[in-house]
């Protein structure tokens, strides 16, 4: 313990300006957060979220920084270094870096997450303690844990910067790879794998190199795992994990009925299509939703089966819709090779339309009437409208996410001023929803927004939901009962008929 | 005799080529050793490879008992390194530097470390990295010495350095070299000649050989014998004569082997009409060149 303080307090003495810089972007990272809770509803307010949102990438860097120097202050790589013939006990010296990181960036970060949880309404309950301790090993995980592996096998902050710019290349080739990897963008069935072998050769690389000072084998095996990264990333069978997470259900059990609209859908005006991809746009019907019950689309695949035995495959794409009992059409659009889609055009083909989807069961609805200033949804967290004459609400929680949030209203409690040119029949429903993951690891308060859209059963009106002081809204936090793959085969579609010019990107949005 | 170092057949390839070729060594406790060899000959791989900076291909090393690849933290309690390379803390005074190597050591002796710092008259308030290179090496030393360290392996500690300094450095050292085993490489022969007592010749990685300085002085000698006329040349020379050549009616050569009575035999048994013999001691510098020459096969 004694030479484990001993190097802390050197590396104290010799990182002070680093230490102040590092502490001072975490004051700073407190005084802007809070920013991003507020309503954007001016340019003021949107600069400053960007200046917020900037400082969190500053406070990532500096932490860098500090590590990354005072790794390097007793170097591994190299020969020259005074230290290595001195009494120096490696895992004393590993264990006062740690001591280094624990008291000077997660001490001051824990700190700050407590300010904020306060700033934000939020009291700091015994389980907030450890869910922001858990949040202290995200930081070394994610943030510490990488730079201190490239820190250890490189001779300075030069050298340092050479390995992240290899790094941001080998990123941008893995996701390059990856986007030719049928179903990788929606399935996360190997995304464990991929973390536990990134945090894990990270580990055994600082350890190894600590004890060996092995330069070249450690950065052999840095390199061998990001190869097994990649590999894990192509060779994960994407397709059967989806079929687990979403086990397939017989029609008599499925939570949702679909068909294809017979009419044609209406052309969009546009720029042309891509040179080597058309657009498809399917209307569907959608019938079979349980009363008190949601469907979450997951995500889908198309495949298309012509009579000549030409088969394509779209693979799954993640999507993020919510069907309600009373929705009765949504769109599908995807895009598919211009050459496959030339060649079966105008011929009949087979579609099958694969859904995975979680059903949710409502839950009690909780009524809150909007106010001026911010106000507390029970289950939610603290919410304010947006602004003025708003359809949103910008809503914020701590650490834990609400997960899915549906927010609803009637035509008959909206009573805002300035929209008596838009009369809407009373009894109408306005629906939003949004779902989160937790916060952190390094702001504890996540926030996300509701916005009404249209009102059910009037989507051509122009007349546009409000949320004004007095406006009465019900909050739901729909429980999740099961996830299931859902499988529509239909015969004997004209390619030709459902194809688009304009549309550019693969989206799912439920009509009504 | 116990031996402070000990080499088997130590090897130290890097990719293709081998700094050190099949290194025995033998340096007995107490000694100062002067390790000895051109630029390139493997000196400084051979202290990193009994230091444990890097580990040995082949072969094996002891260092005051130990393994040479187990030698790690206390290890280094008896242990003082000093290199002409080293990286040295270049942001800390000269007081906070030793004073940080102060608790790493149970055997520091301040009142030793005070007697180095005026010994070497330390600029205590100063910045390593202000110093100039003689005097960053003497509080290198310094830091090494204060803790009475069983074994002192100096890397080229004199290289660069003005006479001044580096005698006030072999001065310092000389007073441990009562309880410490010193081990010092360099490729000045004049700088270690005054003070080592034991010597080892290293040549593209092996050692050609490793002997007590005096015992080397005794037996090297000019030879230069002078005929009454040019002397015929043998077919075969002895093979302890080094460099042997004539100019008219005189012939030198090195006796490697000096034995006085054995050289004057065997000189008489190959000539004939000898005038003069003498008998001239040789310096290191002499010796090694003379070595050196004979190994690169330029005799």
């Amino acid at each position: 313990m004694k030479q484990i303080v001993h190097i802390f307090r050197k590396d104290v003495r010799r990182h002070w300006l680093e230490i102040l810089l590092s502490l001072a972007t975490v004051a700073a990272f407190v005084w802007l957060e809070p920013r991003q809770w507020l309503p954007r509803d001016t340019l003021e307010t949107r600069i400053l979220e960007i200046v917020a949102n900037s400082v969190e990438v500053v406070l990532v860097v500096s932490w860098g920084l500090l590590t990354a120097r005072v790794v390097q202050g007793e170097n591994l790589v190299g020969d020259r270094q005074f230290w290595v013939t001195r009494p120096y006990e490696w895992k004393k010296l590993l264990l006062a870096k740690l001591l280094f990181v624990i008291v000077f960036i997660n001490a001051p970060l824990l700190v700050a997450q407590e300010v904020l949880l306060q700033r934000a309404g939020f009291g700091l309950t015994g389980s907030a303690t450890w869910a922001l301790i858990g949040m202290q090993i995200g930081v070394l995980a994610i943030c510490i844990l990488p730079i201190t592996a490239l820190a250890t096998v490189t001779s300075g902050i030069g050298q340092l910067l050479m390995a992240l710019l290899a790094i941001a290349a080998y990123i941008a080739a893995a996701v390059g790879i990856a986007s030719y990897v049928p179903s990788e963008g929606f399935s996360s069935g190997s995304d464990a794998v991929q973390e536990g072998l990134f945090v894990g050769v990270c580990l055994l690389a600082v350890i190894w190199q600590y004890a060996r000072r092995a330069t070249t084998k450690t950065r052999v095996l840095l390199g061998a795992g990001a190869a097994s990264i990649l590999i894990v990333v192509v060779a994960t069978p994407y397709r059967t994990l989806v079929a687990r997470q979403y086990p397939p259900v017989s029609s008599v059990q499925t939570p949702i009925m679909l068909a294809l609209e017979l009419a044609k859908p209406a052309l969009r005006d546009g720029p042309p299509d891509k040179e080597e991809s058309v657009n498809i746009r399917f209307p569907l019907i959608v019938s079979g939703i349980a009363q008190n019950s949601l469907v979450g689309l997951d995500g889908t695949m198309v495949a298309i089966d012509s009579r000549d035995g030409l088969h394509w495959n779209s693979g799954w794409k993640a999507k993020s819709s919510l069907l309600f009992p009373d929705d009765r059409r949504l769109q599908l659009d995807f895009e598919m090779p211009k050459a496959f889609f030339e060649t079966v055009r105008a011929t009949p083909v087979k579609v099958s339309i694969s859904l995975a989807v979680k059903v949710f069961r409502d839950n009690e609805k909780k009524r809150t009437t909007a106010t001026e200033a911010e106000f507390a949804v029970p289950g939610v967290g603290q919410c304010a409208i947006q602004d003025a004459l708003s359809n949103s609400l910008l809503c914020r929680f701590a650490i834990e996410s609400p997960r899915l949030v549906v927010m609803e209203t009637s035509s008959s409690e909206i009573r805002c001023r300035g929209l008596e040119d838009q009369p809407v029949p009373p009894g109408r429903v306005a629906r939003g929803w949004d779902g989160k993951t937790d916060a952190g690891p390094i702001s504890p308060i996540g926030t996300f927004g509701l916005s009404l859209w249209e009102w059910h059963d009037l989507p051509d009106s122009k007349a546009t939901p409000r949320i004004c002081p007095g406006t009465v809204l019900l909050f739901d936090r729909p429980e999740l009962v099961r996830a299931v793959g859902v499988k529509v085969d239909i015969p004997g579609v004209i390619l030709a008929d459902y194809k688009l010019d304009n549309t550019l990107t693969f989206t799912f949005r439920p009509t009504r | 005799m116990n031996n402070a170092i000990r080499t088997e057949n130590l090897v130290k390839a890097f990719r293709r080529v081998n700094a050190l070729n099949g290194l025995n060594l033998e340096v007995p406790e107490g000694a100062i050793y002067a390790l000895v060899g051109p630029n390139g000959a493997g000196k400084t791989t051979a202290i990193k490879v009994l230091m444990n900076i890097i580990r040995p291909t082949k072969g094996r090393a002891e260092v005051l008992g130990e393994e040479s690849t187990r030698i790690a933290g206390r290890h280094y309690c008896a242990i003082g390194y000093v290199s002409e390379n080293q990286e040295l803390p270049e942001w800390m005074r000269v007081d906070a530097f030793l004073a940080y190597l102060r608790p790493f050591y149970p055997a520091w002796d301040e009142r030793l470390e005070n007697e180095l710092v005026e010994r070497f008259a330390l600029p205590l308030d100063r910045k390593l990295n202000h110093l100039s290179r003689g005097v960053r090496m003497k509080a290198a030393l310094a830091g090494s010495l204060a803790y009475h360290p069983k074994l002192i392996a100096l890397d080229e500690p004199f290289t660069g350095l003005d006479p001044l300094v580096r005698d006030e450095l072999i001065e310092g050292l000389l007073e441990r070299a009562t309880e410490s085993t010193i081990f010092i490489s360099s490729h000045d022969l004049a700088e270690i000649e005054s003070f080592a007592s034991h010597v080892g010749y290293l040549e593209q990685g092996s050692l050609q050989f490793s002997e007590e300085l005096a015992t080397l002085a005794a037996r090297f000698r000019e030879v230069e014998v002078a005929f009454d006329s040019a002397p015929t040349m043998p077919e075969a020379w002895p093979r302890t004569w080094m460099h042997p050549g004539s100019s008219g009616a005189v012939l030198r050569f090195i006796e490697s082997r000096f034995d006085r009575e054995r050289t004057s035999s065997e000189i008489q048994n190959l000539f004939a009409g000898i005038r003069d013999v003498t008998f001239t001691p040789m310096s290191l510098r002499s010796i090694f060149l003379a070595m050196a020459k004979a190994e690169r096969g330029l005799a």
